[in-house]
């Protein structure tokens, strides 16, 4: 497809995946093809745009000259690529003071990356850079086989959906391909909707084809002809490299009529989803698909029996898909060996909140919560604030104290905890987070988010969400607490589909582990962690103060009077509790 | 069949049945509100959960299929609990309590409602649509089923409503919250019919006719309450108004289905089940069916008139194959009248198997129907078509007969007699001169008129009232020579009895029409009258509800005329001999139901029972009376309620038509207004096929509602609602 793939001597990576742009990545790599340009070099390098590595708030640039080792750049700015090319390609020095160092290791250094293998080292746009790394190998290899056995084969690997749910995805093939009907669907999710969340985006970015190439063998298994991506419209650069690499799959006969030669046929059409969470839910999905509103329906039936038009569907997630063709490439028991006993593989995570290192990272399941922590996110981005909660699985997931980090994330490991294993967000928070607003913030998230069907979910969490913003306002009564695991329980019982089934869990894990937090809001009328502001008198602590001055600088309304070396001192009447002094003080001395 | 239990209890039930059917169908109540037979399971409301042994955590029985030795639980304590918390949920947000008898108001005694009253629900304040014409739209009182949404798209296919925004925002609305007019509503209002909660409701039926607007306005009531005892009414008389108002109660809304389908002769035999003269009601009626027609409230009510006029001028006489004859009993009836009670009730007597002679004193049959009515408003071939019909199956009438009475006829034979005489007598004002020939009375000049008698009326006549006959009379006398016609009447224009179609022809054909004059006295000259008339003012309400008239004092004044016609009442005329209890006012005394006189085998019905009052109503009296003449002579009466086209359950889909509720009531066309002066022509001319059915099918098929599968089924016995439990 691109004739310097073969014949430059030289390769550059920039990652440009929706992070490395959103830092300036374009720039970097256009900046790059004019330097070649003027220098008549742009033969001799082939630049390569693709996805996202998975660290964060950098723009990364690989140096692979023809003889001589790879070099990783980060943080690399417009100005500094006269300097690589200078230095680096043309005198063949690599830029010290640009070289990745040991965040950068760190980062890599614990992960297993599987479905992440190709993000970040392949032009997405170019199919030839995924079949040089064996890509539609598995393809061609599983249209020899038996269906049966293919599905044997996942059933043996252990793979579960990565969706959340975790139902094992060779079980639901069976069913898919059990199912009578006159045409059978094969659907990928990527209504990734989860606030923070970002693996689906980045692997549909990076590695398209590892997901048609796993929707392919699903279909195969299944005996479906047609698939269809849900992808949501807010991924605009996935959705254009999903059409350019179904374009090019379709031109290479990988997609379409007669496969490698075979009776196999198969086409995907991606259809864009309008942003409503609950989309994500698999009814929903099939009637925004079907060109209805977007609202879950019953089951049983299952997608399995009755899915898109009624006719048999089977849906997975973005990450599952991108797993399989490894598993068939390297067989199944390779891929059990990888985690725990009940949770096989890795997992995609996509690490937010108070650490150092954010971005997205792909891990062995069974690693523990301290390992995330400690390994690719470096540790806590505010050493002396202590760690407090981790909430993993979004809107659906649960708040988990750090003094249960070393639970190994796994499928029933989570499950104990009261959260989900979700699709892999996870946000670190310390002491300056209120679990009450936390509670709160995904409260909102989810009264936005219901679709208004079901009376639990609709009206339930709105209850809910006025009850705690009692709290917050110190207005709460211990029965409140009564009431919210009431209805939590109510609503988990009742609602129609996961949205609302999962969305009191944030509630509830919160009132698990922090309800002496709760009982401050509610008994002293404090917010321990300084964030609900109804509850914080604005005065400064002076045994916490180390007159440092932050907060009188990040005053927006002059109500901070402070010298050097004396406390600061907050004027009640011009303050208007707008929280700035709060945020940048780092010794929790404004109460 | 296989069997499932059911809280203990074990039951046969189909296959593809689910669970909720089946316990239903079974006595076994499980709340729900989202559930409704003809539509297909949603699961929204989650009040039916229950719990199934084998599969976890609490399945909606409602999507739930039944399978061969399932095992259900509907009221467990944990049931219970969840259904009083989703209760509470659904009434944080209902505002005000639901309606008595309502689904919402059983469930809610059912499963009880949990006490939070440590919170403080906020519920979102949201619109009610009262703007629209028919129902209105409270979402305060919406628990979104969707059952209105689903039915007005799966059921009816229309898809007007539908429901918008999310999660708590979510609301029945329009698309674009367009007015009901403007977003494709046909006004079928099965939503209205499912709506669990009171959140849809009709509006109070609302009467079209102008008579309403009229005392409305004067009495200060709202329009839509009066000419209907809206509360004496059951909801199935609301919502078929039209056939609860004819007095003959014809099944307007088959025979209208029928014509909007092109299925003419069908659509006539089902008027014929109820009237014998449907092409002459159909000229003539004053169609208080569409003076409460339903989609006068939106735009025009159906022209149920005209429609009937069409398919009358159809008439091929097919029906009379369907007709159910009974065999001669050897009994005899004398009908006395061929007015339309006399010929009605001749009709369904022979039907019945007796033996019928009619006596008519005038020289034709038909009564006022060939007396008063203008030939250009009803042409004799119709009503000679229409009596011929009556004549075919057996009836014998003899016109020009001596005046009977019911002593003569028993005398004669007979073994019952229906007194039908009628009011065949016009009355004058009582005012000085009015004894001179010019003056005359208004039945008598359309009499003489409809049986082609010398009339002398010269070229200036005055007719002197504001009812049919005086229009009748006015117009007649345009056509038989007369050159400036002058309507005098004491009140104003919107007082006028006569149909408002009729005073407009009037005008039209260019009768001058003087409002609050009322003459009062005559001085007859040699060559002319001179009319003393005197102006009026309206001043308080009378008893009729209407504002009296009032002279004021010194405006007299003189209309030259070269004769005066006074239309102003008529009256019965019953021989003195007849025996039969008689008013002040002359008219017989029956009783409302039966029609019976109280002397054995002597019933009475029409004008000479209520005083002049309309075709429909002496029909409707004829018919009453054929049922209590044929069970006093040993039938049963059920021969007035024959079916003359088998029913099926109507086709409940209607269909998306945009435009629907814009569309106009479609007019007749009539003949000009220079060239019908000049003859005694049919003024309107009848629809075409075309237009009948376009017009037809304005109907908003009000009836489906009441066809719908009734949810009874989904209401607690009284036995297990005591309990509470099963």
């Amino acid at each position: 497809m691109n004739d310097r793939r073969e014949t430059a001597a030289g390769r550059i990576m920039v990652c440009t995946g929706t992070s490395g742009i959103s830092s300036g990545a374009e720039q970097v790599a256009a900046g790059l093809e004019r330097e070649l340009d003027s220098r008549n070099l742009r033969d001799a390098w082939h630049v390569v745009r693709t996805g996202d590595r998975g660290l964060f708030q950098d723009v990364l640039v690989d140096v692979i000259p023809p003889e001589g080792e790879r070099v990783t750049y980060v943080k690399v700015k417009p100005k500094d690529v006269g300097t690589i090319v200078e230095e680096h390609l043309v005198g063949g020095q690599p830029v010290k003071r640009l070289a990745a160092g040991k965040r950068y290791d760190d980062f890599f250094a614990t992960q297993q990356r599987i479905v992440l293998t190709n993000c970040g080292e392949i032009d997405p746009e170019d199919i030839d850079e995924y079949l040089d790394r064996g890509g539609y190998d598995a393809l061609k290899q599983v249209l020899a086989m038996d269906p049966d056995a293919l599905i044997d084969e996942v059933e043996k690997a252990g793979l579960r959906g990565r969706g959340g749910a975790g139902f094992p995805t060779g079980t639901k093939w069976r069913f898919a391909r059990k199912a009578q009907g006159v045409s059978k669907y094969i659907i990928c999710n990527a209504d990734e909707g989860d606030p923070g969340a970002f693996m689906d985006r980045s692997v549909l970015e990076g590695d398209p084809h590892a997901v048609l190439e796993g929707m392919a063998i699903g279909a195969y298994a299944i005996g479906a002809k047609q698939g269809f991506i849900y992808c949501r419209a807010e991924y605009p650069l996935a959705l254009k490299r999903l059409d350019i690499a179904i374009a090019q799959a379709k031109e290479r006969g990988l997609l379409g009529e007669g496969i490698f030669g075979t009776d196999f046929s198969f086409d995907v059409s991606v259809v864009q989803g309008a942003g409503a969470f609950v989309c994500g839910e698999e009814t929903a999905l099939m009637s925004s698909i079907e060109g209805h509103r977007g609202i879950p329906r019953p089951r049983p039936p299952f997608p399995a029996q009755s899915g898109l038009w009624g006719n048999p569907t089977n849906i997975n997630n973005v990450e599952t898909f991108a797993n399989v063709r490894h598993i068939v490439l390297r067989g199944a028991d390779w891929y059990a060996a990888i985690g725990t006993e009940s949770s096989k593989g890795t997992k995609v995570f996509a690490l937010a909140g108070k650490v150092k290192n954010t971005g997205l990272v792909e891990v062995p399941m069974g690693t523990t919560i301290r390992q995330l922590v400690e390994g690719p996110g470096r540790g806590m981005a505010v050493k002396r604030l202590k760690p407090k909660a981790v909430q993993i699985g979004g809107p659906s997931g649960g708040c988990l104290p750090e003094t249960i980090w070393d639970t190994p994330i796994d499928y029933a490991s989570l499950s104990e905890t009261g959260a989900i294993m979700g699709s892999g967000g996870i946000i670190f928070m310390d002491e300056k987070s209120c679990m009450v607003d936390v509670a709160r913030y995904f409260l909102e998230f989810t009264v936005k988010e219901s679709c208004g069907k079901c009376v639990p979910c609709r009206v339930g969490l709105k209850r809910m969400l006025e009850a705690i913003n009692e709290i917050a306002r110190g207005e709460g009564t211990l029965a409140h607490l009564d009431f919210l695991e009431d209805m939590a329980h109510t609503i988990q019982q009742t609602a129609l589909c996961g949205l609302g089934q999962t969305a009191p869990n944030p509630v509830l894990t919160t009132l698990r582990y922090f309800r002496e937090e709760y009982e401050a809001h509610i008994v002293d009328k404090k917010c321990p962690a300084h964030v609900c502001t109804d509850l914080i008198e604005f005065v400064v602590d002076e045994e916490k103060c180390t007159k440092c001055g932050l907060c009188f600088k990040a005053c927006p309304a002059g109500a901070i009077t402070w010298q050097k070396g004396e406390f600061a001192k907050i004027d009640q009447e011009k303050c208007t509790k707008c929280r700035s002094c709060i945020n940048v003080c780092d010794f929790m001395a404004i109460r | 069949m296989i069997s499932i239990t059911i809280n203990g209890k074990r039951i046969e039930t189909e296959e593809n049945k689910t669970v909720l059917e089946a316990a239903l169908a079974a006595g076994q109540y499980i709340p729900n509100l989202c559930h409704h037979p003809e539509l297909k399971p949603v699961g929204a409301c989650r009040m039916c959960i229950v719990e199934i042994e084998g599969l976890r955590g609490f399945p909606t029985s409602c999507t739930t299929m039944v399978r061969d030795g399932m095992v259900v639980r509907s009221e467990t304590d944990q049931l219970k609990k969840l259904r009083r918390n989703l209760m509470w949920l659904y009434e944080s947000e209902y505002q005000g309590t639901p309606p008595s008898g309502s689904q919402l108001e059983m469930v809610q005694k059912w499963t009880g409602t949990a006490d939070f009253d440590m919170v403080h629900p906020q519920p979102a304040q949201r619109p009610i649509h009262d703007q629209d014409p028919l129902y209105v739209r409270d979402a305060n009182k919406c628990i979104l089923c969707g059952k209105c949404t689903r039915i007005c798209q799966e059921v009816r296919g229309i898809g007007a409503i539908g429901i918008s925004y999310r999660g708590i925002a979510s609301q029945v609305t329009t698309a674009y919250e367009l007015p009901l007019v403007d977003a494709g509503c046909k006004f079928c209002t099965a939503c209205v019919e499912v709506c669990p909660a009171g959140a849809f409701y009709d509006k109070a039926p609302r009467l079209a006719a102008k008579e309403v607007e009229v005392e409305a306005a004067e009495t200060g009531q709202p329009a839509e309450r009066i000419g209907v005892d809206w509360d004496k009414w059951t909801k199935e008389e609301v919502v078929i108004s039209c056939q609860t108002t004819c007095p003959a109660g014809i099944d307007v809304p088959l025979y209208t289905r029928l014509i909007a389908e092109g299925k003419f002769q069908d659509s006539l035999a089902v008027i014929r089940e109820k009237v014998p003269f449907p092409h002459s009601l159909g000229a003539v009626c004053p169609h208080p069916c569409e003076a409460a027609c339903r989609r006068g409230g939106i735009n025009e009510p159906i022209a149920i008139r005209e429609l009937k006029k069409f398919v009358g001028s159809l008439d091929d006489g097919s029906w009379m194959s369907r007709l159910t004859r009974r065999p001669d009993t050897g009994k005899k009836v004398a009908v006395l009248g061929s007015g339309p009670a006399g010929l009605t009730a001749a009709w369904f007597l022979r039907l019945a198997g007796h033996e019928v002679t009619v006596f008519e004193v005038m020289p034709k049959a038909g009564g006022m129907l060939r007396a008063a009515i203008p030939r250009y408003r009803l042409p004799s071939d119709v009503l000679d078509k229409e009596i011929g019909f009556i004549e075919k199956i057996g009836v014998t009438i003899e016109t020009n007969s001596s005046k009977m009475t019911a002593d003569k006829a028993f005398n004669l034979g007979y073994d019952a007699v229906f007194a039908a005489y009628g009011a065949p007598l016009g009355t004058k004002m009582g005012i000085s001169g009015e004894d001179d020939p010019r003056v005359m009375d208004g039945l008598s000049m359309l009499k003489a008129v409809a049986f082609g008698q010398e009339l002398n009326l010269g070229k200036r006549v005055c007719v002197v009232g504001g009812g049919n006959v005086a229009t009748d009379a006015a117009r007649s006398a345009l056509r038989s020579g007369a050159e400036h016609v002058t309507m005098l009447y004491r009140r104003t224009r919107s007082e006028m009895p006569a149909f408002a179609e009729e005073v407009e022809a009037c005008l039209e054909e260019g009768v001058e029409l003087r409002l609050l004059v009322n003459p009062v006295g005559i001085t007859a000259t040699s060559d002319h009258l001179d009319v003393q008339c005197i102006k009026m003012e309206l001043g308080e309400p009378d008893e009729s509800g209407r504002r009296r008239p009032v002279p004021i004092e010194g405006s007299e004044f003189v209309i030259a005329a070269d004769s005066l016609i006074m239309a102003i009442g008529q009256k019965t005329d019953v021989p003195d001999e007849s025996k039969v209890p008689v008013s002040k006012r002359g008219r017989i005394l029956v009783d409302d139901e039966t029609q019976s006189t109280g002397t054995p085998g002597v019933y009475a019905g029409g004008d000479v029972v209520t005083g002049p009052a309309t075709v429909i109503e002496a029909i409707a009296a004829g018919r009453r009376a054929a049922a209590s003449i044929d069970r006093y002579l040993g039938g049963d009466g059920a021969i007035v309620d024959q079916s003359l086209f088998v029913r099926e359950r109507e086709n409940p889909y209607l269909g998306r038509q945009e435009g629907f509720a814009h569309q106009h009531r479609l007019e007749p066309a009539h003949l000009p207004a220079e060239q019908r002066i000049h003859s005694f022509d049919e003024v309107e001319i009848v629809y075409d096929e075309k237009t009948a059915m376009a017009e037809a099918d304005r109907c908003l098929r009000c009836r489906l509602r009441l066809e719908m599968i009734p949810p009874a089924d989904s209401t607690p016995g009284s036995d297990s609602a005591a309990n509470g439990s099963v």
